[in-house]
């Protein structure tokens, strides 16, 4: 095969690989109940839904790209043809079948889907095999550093590839870091700061390169000259290090466990490995190549030695790959899973061109070695990080992701992981829950008086109180918002009891913290504000979005607002334009009852770019645009309100389901992660006229989301009684022991799509944060100012904290009589 | 030197480290607050079964002496079963032993103002203050103590404290208001 034939031959190989990458990765998640009912179904990024729906159709072209590939094997008349045969008769029938019925759309969350994922890389696995099988009489042939003197040479040449990228990386990522930080305000990051993040950043960048070092010298001196054996100890190496990254990265932050998720991650770690080696190895055998080492089926063998002007171009390239990958993953990430493969990426990109222009020339006395790989030791394990130094660590890892990864993987200490273990066994619950009967009020009767008041909820996705005037006086663009605001009920302290919309919304209308499980269906004895607006003949206007679907129990009285809009499709706008045709077109002695979940500020459906004006200065601008763009719209159906004299007889609830992170610490959204500002939401209440003269409201001790729903049963006339903790209370008509109750109690918040639990304790001024996902714990105070401060967690708080959330999960699993 | 020898040696050394970073820092170890027992006690006291939950967490204490955990819940077992005097005991024992003593204020002069020792009682508020500074209900709680004891000008300069603190607790803002007038009033 010519050069140029070999690079096509390659790049079909590599569109079959990648193919079968993207699939596995759908189906993994949506193995992730989470993950598929929040991100696949209401379609957050629109061209994965397009790959699910055009997935049968591709796979065809797939089909013919495999064939293409293996064609050449196929009419070999050794084994490499006995394997390929089957292989695309397998991959055939597996087209047909995808045809008759297309797997990816109907994928439901469970093991299954796992393993249909593990299936989805088996093509690779077997083309991988293929290679190898090929390219095993090469494999025979090549030996390894047979002398002590030549296994000296390969030991000093890689030991001085392993230091050199470390250098290169850091000063690499040092660079970056510096570019990322011009215009930004960092008073932790001048010079002092940069200089502690740079030495750090060596000393890690060091270590990572010595264990490197050390494991494939070690390899090399159990392989004894045997290059085969050599071969299969780095493929191994390599292939667990990919999985635990895929495990740790990715399979962790959805949700995957067990052994179904092992089998996954090894099958991607080995497919990675395989597909590259494989193709690398069917090249040099093609080429009879002379290899000196098992490391050259990787990177290549070693240039001349000197840096020329085309050498010197990977180099470039490397630079721009990783600006790129960082470019790439402040777009769209998800918990920096791109933001670290880049960094993997570049990491062994630049050892591979360091490997390339590094001779075997050079000669190491073995003590520099043993001091040059002790002193990143030394210095980690005896230089004690405080916790003002930390904070400024944690800054600097903010702009320099290859310090984060490094820093992650050896300053990370699970500090609790019995307990780690225990929450992810109580969250996102698989085995069947029978639905309980939550009730605010026995035996709810229609309320006698009429008219009774008109409701309306809106809770806008990840609306931030920030970035509203009447909670931060910096805010100029919500002047709608503000006017409303000032007509009503502001809670100054209000919290989400979920920091993601899957759990968030139904706790809404069940009134009260949940089972981690989406969902417990049939959801309607659980949802007390779904029986209050029957019992009332409430006409119910509601944006029948993926979760309302989910919960709600289809009736004449339902109206359905944004039909056919997919769920990430609805604007406020639009929304309270078709509520005000409703609206109009409706008797005004109906009770009428409006929800709607409008996504115009959710992360995915942000502009790439906005007109930066002086009011957005210090904020989130594509944020605070769309935020700006909400406010003209809410201002004007209060006005409807108005003018059709139904604002005085109407109960509007604005707020969130949860917060949202806009860079803060370089995290953007919310999904992943519990953080003050994902946790932290405006409730703004508007009371009926009649109401509002003689409520009583404490709007600055803590109030949660699941509190609104027993408000609006009071605002009716009901006395919502609270039957557990878990429960929400009523905001109006609150005596002063039920106020000290709400600024006294602790309240424990869970993420909607993973292990992370958070307390909430002195009126909202304390946050301790467990996270059963990476292991860990974070703990902050809030001032009177409003601004949280990182606080390092004392092993008797987190003693007590974690004692605080396991009673919460006894009580959930009590009340909802988990099965375990 | 020996090539190999080396090698070996400071991969050894490596691993040792990564096992101890993958290990944990072990601050869990002294009591598995997950094992069968602790949750037995834990799940007793989540369901108001103190009786059943207290000679477990006593037999626990004696096996775990130092463990803050078992103090913090033995003191909760003794409010629930309205054993004041335990309960005192137990928080002592808690704040010795814990590295956060806050935890057991206000609980601690609550349960030694159950008992009638008002003195002792404004100590701890007091010393509860000294736990944690930057928190306005300890300041509230001390406040609230001395105002029981009549001492209405430290009570008004407490509370003032506080409201640094806290300035957007109406409660707070009303009782100072309140004492204010008094003080005007010379009462």
């Amino acid at each position: 095969m010519t050069r140029s034939r070999h690079s096509a031959w390659a790049a079909l190989r590599v569109f079959v690989a990648v193919f079968c990458w993207m699939t596995a990765a759908y189906a993994w998640v949506a193995s992730s109940t989470f993950a598929s009912l929040q991100f696949l179904k209401p379609r957050v990024f629109p061209w994965v839904g397009v790959f699910s729906d055009w997935h049968a159709f591709a796979c065809w072209v797939w089909l013919a790209f495999a064939v293409g590939a293996s064609w050449h094997d196929a009419r070999r008349r050794d084994a490499a043809a006995r394997l390929t045969i089957p292989l695309l008769i397998f991959c055939g029938a597996v087209t047909m079948w995808n045809t008759l019925d297309p797997v990816l759309p109907g994928l439901a969350s469970g093991t299954q889907t796992i393993l249909i994922g593990v299936l989805a890389l088996l093509p690779i696995l077997w083309l991988a095999v293929t290679d190898h099988v090929v390219a095993a009489p090469f494999l025979a042939r090549q030996s390894f550093a047979v002398s002590e003197d030549t296994r000296r040479a390969f030991e000093d040449r890689l030991f001085l590839v392993a230091v050199t990228s470390a250098l290169f990386t850091t000063a690499l990522y040092a660079g970056l870091a510096s570019v990322g930080l011009i215009g930004a305000f960092e008073p932790d990051l001048m010079t002092p700061g940069l200089a502690s993040g740079l030495a750090w950043s060596l000393v890690d960048h060091l270590w990572v390169a010595c264990a490197v070092f050390l494991a494939i010298a070690g390899i090399g001196r159990l392989a004894q000259g045997r290059f085969l054996l050599q071969y299969v100890l780095l493929f191994a190496t390599l292939a667990m290090t990919f999985a635990v990254a895929f495990q740790r990265w990715a399979g962790d932050s959805i949700g995957m466990q067990g052994p179904a998720s092992t089998l996954a991650a090894c099958a991607f770690g080995v497919s990675v490995v395989g597909t590259w080696t494989g193709l690398r190895l069917r090249r040099f055998a093609e080429e009879r190549a002379e290899l000196g080492s098992a490391l050259d089926v990787y990177f290549g063998p070693p240039g001349s030695g000197g840096l020329t002007a085309a050498g010197s171009l990977p180099i470039v390239a490397t630079v721009g790959l990783a600006y790129a990958c960082m470019a790439v993953a402040a777009r769209a990430d998800w918990d920096f899973v791109l933001l670290k493969s880049g960094v993997l990426a570049v990491w062994l990109t630049v050892f591979g061109v360091v490997y390339r222009l590094t001779s075997g020339r050079i000669r190491l006395p073995s003590w520099l070695i043993a001091l040059v790989c002790l002193a990143p030791l030394v210095a980690q394990q005896t230089i004690r990080v405080d916790a003002d130094q930390t904070r400024i660590l944690a800054h600097y890892a903010v702009y320099n992701p290859s310090f984060r990864l490094a820093f992650g993987l050896l300053h990370y200490v699970p500090t609790t992981p019995s307990f780690d273990r225990f929450l992810r066994a109580n969250t996102g619950l698989t085995q069947e829950v029978e639905p309980i009967d939550i009730d605010l009020v026995s035996g709810l009767s229609p309320l006698p008086k009429d008219p009774k008041p008109l409701i309306f909820l809106f809770i806008i996705d990840s609306l931030r109180p920030d970035y509203l005037g009447s909670y931060n006086p910096a805010v100029r663009f919500t002047p709608r918002l503000d006017a409303f605001a000032s007509e009503s009920v502001v809670f100054r302290n209000a919290f989400t009891r979920y920091g993601g919309t899957g759990l968030s919304v139904p706790a809404i209308w069940a009134g009260s913290a949940i089972v981690h499980k989406q969902y417990v269906q049939p959801f309607h004895p659980m949802n007390t504000l779904e029986k209050l607006l029957d019992a009332n003949g409430y006409r119910q206007f509601v944006g029948l979005d993926s979760i309302m679907q989910e919960l709600l129990v289809r009736s004449d009285r339902i109206d359905e607002l944004d039909p056919g809009v997919a769920t990430m499709d609805y604007q406020f706008c639009s929304t309270l334009g078709q509520l005000e045709s409703k609206l109009a077109a409706t008797n005004p002695s109906v009770p009428v009852f409006a929800y709607s979940l409008p996504q115009d500020v959710h992360m995915s459906r942000l502009p790439r770019t906005v007109e930066t004006g002086p009011e957005y200065q210090s904020f989130h601008a594509p944020y605070a645009t769309k935020v700006h763009a909400i406010d003209a719209c809410f201002g004007r159906f209060i006005d409807f309100l108005k003018r059709r004299g139904l604002y005085e007889r109407s109960l509007v609830v604005l707020t969130a389901d949860h917060g949202e992170m806009l860079g803060e610490d370089g995290r953007f959204g919310h999904s992943y992660h519990l953080f003050p500002q994902v946790i932290q939401v405006p409730l703004i209440v508007h009371l009926p006229a009649a109401l509002d003269r003689v409520a009583s409201v404490d709007a600055d001790a803590v109030s949660l989301t699941t509190d609104i729903t027993p408000t609006i049963y009071a605002a009716l006339g009901y006395s919502p009684v609270r039957a557990n903790r878990l429960m929400g209370r009523s905001l109006v008509d609150a005596d002063e022991h039920a106020s000290r109750d709400r600024r006294r109690e602790p309240v424990v918040i869970a993420a909607s799509y993973g292990a992370m639990y958070a307390v909430l304790r002195h009126n909202g001024r304390r946050l301790y944060i467990a996270d059963a996902i990476k292991g860990g714990d974070l703990a902050y105070e809030r001032d009177y100012s409003g601004r949280w401060t990182e606080m390092a967690v004392s092993k008797g708080a987190r003693t007590v904290n974690q004692f605080i959330i396991r009673q919460y999960l006894d009580e959930v699993t009590r009340i909802f009589r988990v099965p375990f | 030197m020996n090539r190999t020898l080396l090698l070996l040696t400071l991969l050894a050394v490596f691993v040792g480290v990564i096992v101890r970073l993958a290990g944990g820092s072990g601050v869990d170890r002294s009591l598995d607050a997950l094992a069968p027992q602790s949750r037995s006690v834990e799940r007793a006291i989540g369901e108001r079964r103190f009786a059943d939950a207290l000679p477990v967490a006593l037999e626990l204490q004696r096996a775990y002496e130092d463990e803050s955990l078992i103090a913090y819940w033995l003191a909760t077992i003794y409010h629930g079963l309205d054993r004041p005097r335990d309960e005192v005991a137990a928080w002592e024992r808690y704040i010795r032993l814990s590295s956060a003593p806050v935890e057991a204020c206000p609980n601690i002069a609550d349960a030694l103002e159950q008992l009638g020792e008002r003195a002792r009682a404004l100590e701890q508020y007091q010393r509860c203050v000294g736990f944690d500074p930057r928190e306005p209900d300890r300041l509230v709680d001390l406040g609230d103590a001395w105002e029981r004891e009549q001492k209405v000008a430290q009570a008004l300069a407490t509370y003032r404290s506080a409201a640094l603190l806290d300035p957007h607790n109406p409660a707070l803002a009303r009782r100072i208001d309140q004492l204010s007038r008094r003080m005007d009033s010379g009462q």
